[in-house]
């Protein structure tokens, strides 16, 4: 997914006082071009490892404009608590239900448009190894930046 | 852009009263909403209460 926003080239560097790993690249999205943060994963904004507190350092400190909270579609149930968290904190998030293949290969329906609206925010599927959807979640990511930013 | 964003997740009591006074208590501003400040606080999340405790001090809240 980072690849797909970013191009290749990114900067890998550890976060300060860590030795956990946080790579940022520029992506064009639009007219604009933007930096992008790939952060390590977390499950909940009460961090219990090491890469779950820089991620949510950044959050605290980095002030982004968009969060994408990606998560497995096929797992979307597990992942919804964190993406209501983010929003019970304000915080402005994007869903994006990637490996989406593999959960229509698993029986898997979902209904992106009453899940936007359930939830009020913007929601994309994607296939980030093929690229499958990236257009459509660029277009909301540009949508959502230029309402919000 | 907080305000755009917040989706109010309802508590049982006690918790939204501790939540509402303990929100009450927060002045400043965070990069997320004194609601989930609150919450962490509940959850005696040592870095949230440090970078409260520091903070706060800025906003003229010298008492707690």
């Amino acid at each position: 997914m980072f690849n797909n926003l970013t191009g290749s080239y990114a900067t890998v560097s550890n976060y300060p006082g860590t030795t956990v790993e946080v790579s940022r690249g520029k992506g064009k999205i639009g007219s604009e071009e933007y930096e992008i943060i790939d952060t390590p994963g977390m499950y909940s904004l009460s961090p219990i490892t090491e890469e779950e507190k820089v991620t949510r350092e950044i959050l605290l400190q980095e002030n982004p404009c968009a969060i994408l909270h990606i998560v497995d579609a096929k797992n979307l149930e597990r992942m919804l608590a964190l993406t209501l968290q983010l929003q019970e904190a304000g915080l402005p998030v994007i869903l994006v239900l990637n490996i989406m293949d593999e959960a229509e290969s698993s029986g898997i329906s979902i209904d992106i448009a009453r899940l936007e609206k359930e939830l009020n925010i913007a929601v994309a599927a994607t296939v980030s190894t093929t690229g499958e959807g990236m257009d459509i979640l660029r277009g909301k990511i540009e949508a959502h930046v230029k309402r919000f930013c | 852009m907080l305000k755009d964003f917040a989706k109010r997740i309802g508590y049982d009591d006690p918790l939204e009263i501790y939540l509402s006074k303990l929100e009450a208590l927060i002045l400043c501003d965070y990069a997320i909403s004194k609601r989930a400040i609150a919450l962490l606080l509940l959850q005696e999340d040592k870095d949230i209460l440090a970078l409260i405790k520091d903070k706060e001090k800025s906003c003229g809240n010298m008492s707690r």
